[in-house]
Formats: structure tokens, sequence, C-alpha cells
């Protein structure tokens, strides 16, 4: 039921959808070969594409508890990125297929080394926290969506104030749910190592991921004729959010691997001794030159920041590294020389092209911009300091 | 002696950004603005330059990121080597988070001393143009007027929605 055309032509969205079914026979077919491979394919680009989606959800909750005016004009975007929800939600399922060939803790006869981990480290509790998480996820989506597309007929100002109650709600939430479930998808690859910071290095990766996503669709639909307001504030804000959590990221990478190469203690240790040191270790190393030194000097410039060509390439820029980094925390554990095998390549396009699709169905099934918030004219006529 | 400066004094920050866009478009240089508070889009409105502290504050990073590393350096590994769990005398991780202190510390401070003398603020400094209540809640263009300019400058302010229009001669 599309009003308006969304960001893919009719051609575009089935060539889309060609290499989405061309992408998943070729994975299916990878991961029968190889199912620690197919495992790894469906965590990484599972976790990858459901970020995007969590991190606009972070992104429209934290807006709207600050009670922040300019993103309204291009709401819609992060708005429809939920729309990946319900597939991240299978891709976790399906993560449940691969536990015994990828995670440790779920080979049989796991529960005699584990110790007191069994009880956490099963595939039951497994599913449980990945259950809760993606439950609470998915209604809080469509409550803070449905709102604001009811928004649109009604007019009713006061939407605006109960979803800032919604959002807050949604924010403590994910933050427990997220810590659990990041301890899950990614640091229970390697059972026996803990670090209390992986949580939140996790959500500064998620965050930034969905931020870049969110400003390449935002410009994206801006070169097809959306958001005709769209000026250099707002393309200067969305660069400084990208900027900032560039640095966000490498000061918990930074303050995670600190205090672990410091202590020296080999419990802790062994996470980083299989990444830094051996044939990992130049792949490992340009994490933090990809994922922070290159955009930090790139986004100084204000100019760089607010130009559409330059932002719209730091941000793919920045996407590649998100990938890279979730890359270096999966691939390790399975490989001990840098591998990328073909399931994986073919999971992260399948999964590109289905999280493309879904954005676009999801937007196109609303107004592109919410007419009836009472933010909306101070955002189409917004200017930073 | 002919009047300097014609200053115009508004009731809203809409007001005074829409007046200050006009005025430039009509060829007419401002002066300087007071304001209560910062107004978005009032520095693109009077055509400001974009202010070259940014460059000042990159330079003063760098020279506390320089300081750190070379201090440090200097005392573990020339002047004091200490054996620390074995690790390498210049283990660059243990000298970062000195390094992103001062680097942190020589930025701001040095922007801060730095806006400071751009603007010739100092604590005996007295505010400009104050008697127009741009320390309360009025927002005040001052321009600066050629010779025999003034009454139409005057003028242009009034049309334009200031409630308090003067000449003032130099100070």
């Amino acid at each position: 039921m599309r009003r308006d055309p969304g960001l893919m032509t009719a051609s575009e969205s089935s060539a889309l959808k060609a290499v989405a079914a061309i992408a998943a026979v070729v994975f299916a077919l990878a991961a029968y070969r190889s199912p620690v491979h197919g495992g790894a394919g469906v965590l990484i680009a599972g976790v990858f594409f459901s970020e995007l989606s969590l991190g606009a959800m972070v992104f429209m909750a934290a807006q709207s508890v600050a009670a922040a005016g300019w993103p309204t004009l291009f709401r819609r975007v992060p708005e429809a990125m939920t729309g990946f929800l319900p597939v991240g939600a299978a891709a976790t399922a399906v993560l449940v297929l691969f536990a015994g060939k990828l995670y440790p803790w779920a080979a049989p006869g796991a529960s005699a080394w584990l110790g007191d981990r069994a009880w956490y480290l099963s595939l039951g509790a497994f599913a449980a926290v990945s259950a809760v998480g993606w439950t609470a996820w998915i209604i809080f989506a469509r409550k803070l969506v449905g709102m604001s597309r009811a928004q649109d007929a009604s007019g009713d100002a006061s939407v605006t104030r109960r979803a800032k109650l919604v959002s807050a709600a949604f924010l403590v939430v994910f933050a427990l749910t997220f810590t659990f479930c990041s301890v899950d998808w990614l640091m229970s690859l390697e059972p026996k190592w803990t670090s209390t910071l992986y949580p939140w290095y996790v959500f500064a990766g998620l965050f930034e991921a969905a931020l870049a996503a969110m400003t390449v669709l935002t410009i994206l639909l801006h070169r097809r004729g959306f958001f005709p307001e769209l000026n250099d504030h707002h393309r200067h804000n969305l660069g400084k959010y990208l900027f900032a959590f560039t640095c966000f990221w490498a000061y918990l990478w930074f303050s995670q691997y600190l205090l672990i190469w410091y202590s020296d203690i080999p419990d802790e240790v062994v996470h980083f001794l299989g990444r830094s040191e051996g044939a990992w270790r130049y792949v490992f190393w340009m994490n933090p030159i990809a994922s922070f030194a290159i955009p930090f000097l790139f986004f100084l410039p204000v100019k760089r920041k607010a130009a559409e060509s330059t932002l719209l390439g730091g941000a793919l820029f920045i996407l590649c590294a998100r990938v890279l980094d979730l890359v270096i925390l999966v691939e390790p554990t399975i490989s001990a020389r840098p591998s990328l095998g073909l399931a994986e390549i073919a999971a992260l396009l399948a999964g590109a092209a289905i999280f493309l699709l879904a954005f676009d169905r999801a937007f196109a099934s609303a107004a592109p911009e919410p007419a009836k918030d009472p933010y909306i004219e101070e955002s189409r006529h917004f200017a930073g300091v | 002696m002919a009047p300097e400066f014609v200053v115009g004094a508004f009731k809203s920050e809409s007001a005074i950004v829409a007046a200050a866009g006009k005025l430039r478009a009509q060829g007419r240089a401002i002066h300087d603005a007071y304001t209560p508070f910062p107004v978005h889009g009032l520095d693109e409105a009077m055509g400001l330059q974009r202010s070259i502290l940014p460059y000042f504050c990159f330079a003063f990073g760098l020279s506390g990121l320089a300081t750190a590393l070379g201090f440090q350096l200097w005392s573990t590994v020339v002047y004091w080597p200490m054996n620390i769990g074995g690790k390498s005398f210049s283990a660059v991780p243990a000298l970062i988070p000195i390094g992103f202190e001062l680097t942190v510390l020589f930025a701001a401070l040095g922007s801060v001393a730095t806006l400071f003398a751009l603007r010739g603020l100092s604590p005996m400094k007295t505010v400009d143009f104050s008697e127009f209540g741009s320390l309360n809640d009025r927002f005040v263009l001052v321009l600066r007027a050629k010779p025999g300019e003034a009454s139409q400058l005057s003028r242009d302010l009034s049309s334009l929605g200031a409630d308090k229009v003067q000449e003032v001669s130099a100070r």
C-alpha cells in the first residue's frame, strides 16, 4: 500500500530481493559444508543488523526523553529502521540451532568444566534471555512507532508527552536486557572469559553503527527528494553524533584492553592473546585505527560533518569498521588464522538486502514526515550554534 | 562629533536574526550583537567568519599529548627505569591515560585562555552597550555608521522592529 515511492524504485527493490535470495542459497550451501562458519555468519549478520534497529530505537528514545526537536524532520528514518526487528529475532532463533557448533558451552560434556557457570550457559537460559529481550524490544518498537504514526491522523500533541514516558521505560529495559543478550550472544563464545566492561563496549558499537546507518539512509532519502528542509545544521549534528560516539567506542575499547593488559591475569588475558598476538594481530590492531583514528581525524573539521558527500562517505566507512569490529569479536574463537568464510559473507549480504527491504517497506507505509508533531516546525527551521 | 555607532534593541531573538539578515542583504556591515544567551542562527545572519579558536584548541591538545608522552618516556625509560610486571619500559598502553588527560587539560585551558585573549576579556572588562538591556531581556544589534549615515541607519533599525534605537558616539 504505497503512498509515496520509498527509498527504492520497484526495479531496485526486486534486484535486492534477488540478491537476498541468491545470498541465502549460497549461505545455506556454505553453512551445510561448514556449520561453524554458518553459525558465525548468522551471529555476525544477525547481531549487526539487529544493532542497527536497536540503536535507532535508542536514538529515538534518547531524543524524545531529552525533548530534542531537531531530528523530528527525519524521525521516520529511525522509526523505519525498526522494521528489521522481527528478522533479527528470527536470526537469534536460527542461532540456537547452530549453538552446538559455535559455542563451546553448548558442546556435549561442557558442564564438566563450566563449573558454576553451567546453569546460565545452557541452551534453555540462552533461549529464555533472548526471548525476553526480543519480546520487550518488539513491543516497545510497535508502541513507539505506532504512537508516532497515530499522531499523523489525530494531531494530538499529548502523544509527544506520552512517548517520552514510553521512551524512558524503553531505555531502562533496553539497558538491562541488552546487557544479558550481549553476554549470551558474544561474550559466551569464550565461556571461561569475562569482562565487566563488555556489554558497554558492545553497546558503544551498536549505537555508532545505528547512527552511521541512520545518517546514510537519511542522506539517500534526501537525495531522492524527501526531507527538502534537511540542511547543514541537521547534517552537522549527525556528524557530531558520529564523531562523539567514535570517541566513546575508543574509550571503552581502550579501557577494557588497558586493564586486562596491565593486570596480565591468565583467565582474563586469554581473550586478547588470541587476537593481539599470533596471526590475528594485524587485523586486531587495524580495528582501533579504522574504528577510531581515521574517523576521528576525518570528522574533526566542521565542513566534513556538514557537507553531504563527506558525511555520507564517513558514515559508510564507519559502517564497514563496525563490521570489522564484530568479526574480530567472533571469528578468532573459531579460527586461529584470519578468516571470513563464504557463509559469513553471504549472511552479511543477505542481511543487508533484507534490512534495506524491511526498511523501505516500513518507510513507505507511513507519511515520510511526522507532520503533526509539535516539534516539526522547529526541526524544519533548525539552526545550530 | 558625528555618532560612530547606531544601536537597536530588539524584544525577541527571531526579530534580531531577521533584522541582521535584512541589513546584511542591504549591504550594511554589522559591528556586533549582544544577547542574554546564545541565539541560534545569529552568527550566520550576521555573516560572522568562522573562529580560529579550533586551530588553537587542536594545537594545545597536541602539545598536551606531546608533553605527557615525552615526560613519561623520559622518566620511565631514561631517568628512572623500573620493572613493572615484566613489561617493557616504554610500554605504550600505560602512557595513554596520562596522555589523554593532558590532551584534554591543555586543550581546554588553552582554548579558554585563547578565547579571553581574542575577545579582550579580563576581570576588569565592562560590558559594552550594557545600558540597552543585553544583560537582561533585550537583543542588541550595533551598527557602525559612516559619517552622515547614522540617521538613515536609525530609521532602518526602527522599521525592522527595534523598540529602542540610539546613536552613540565613539567610546
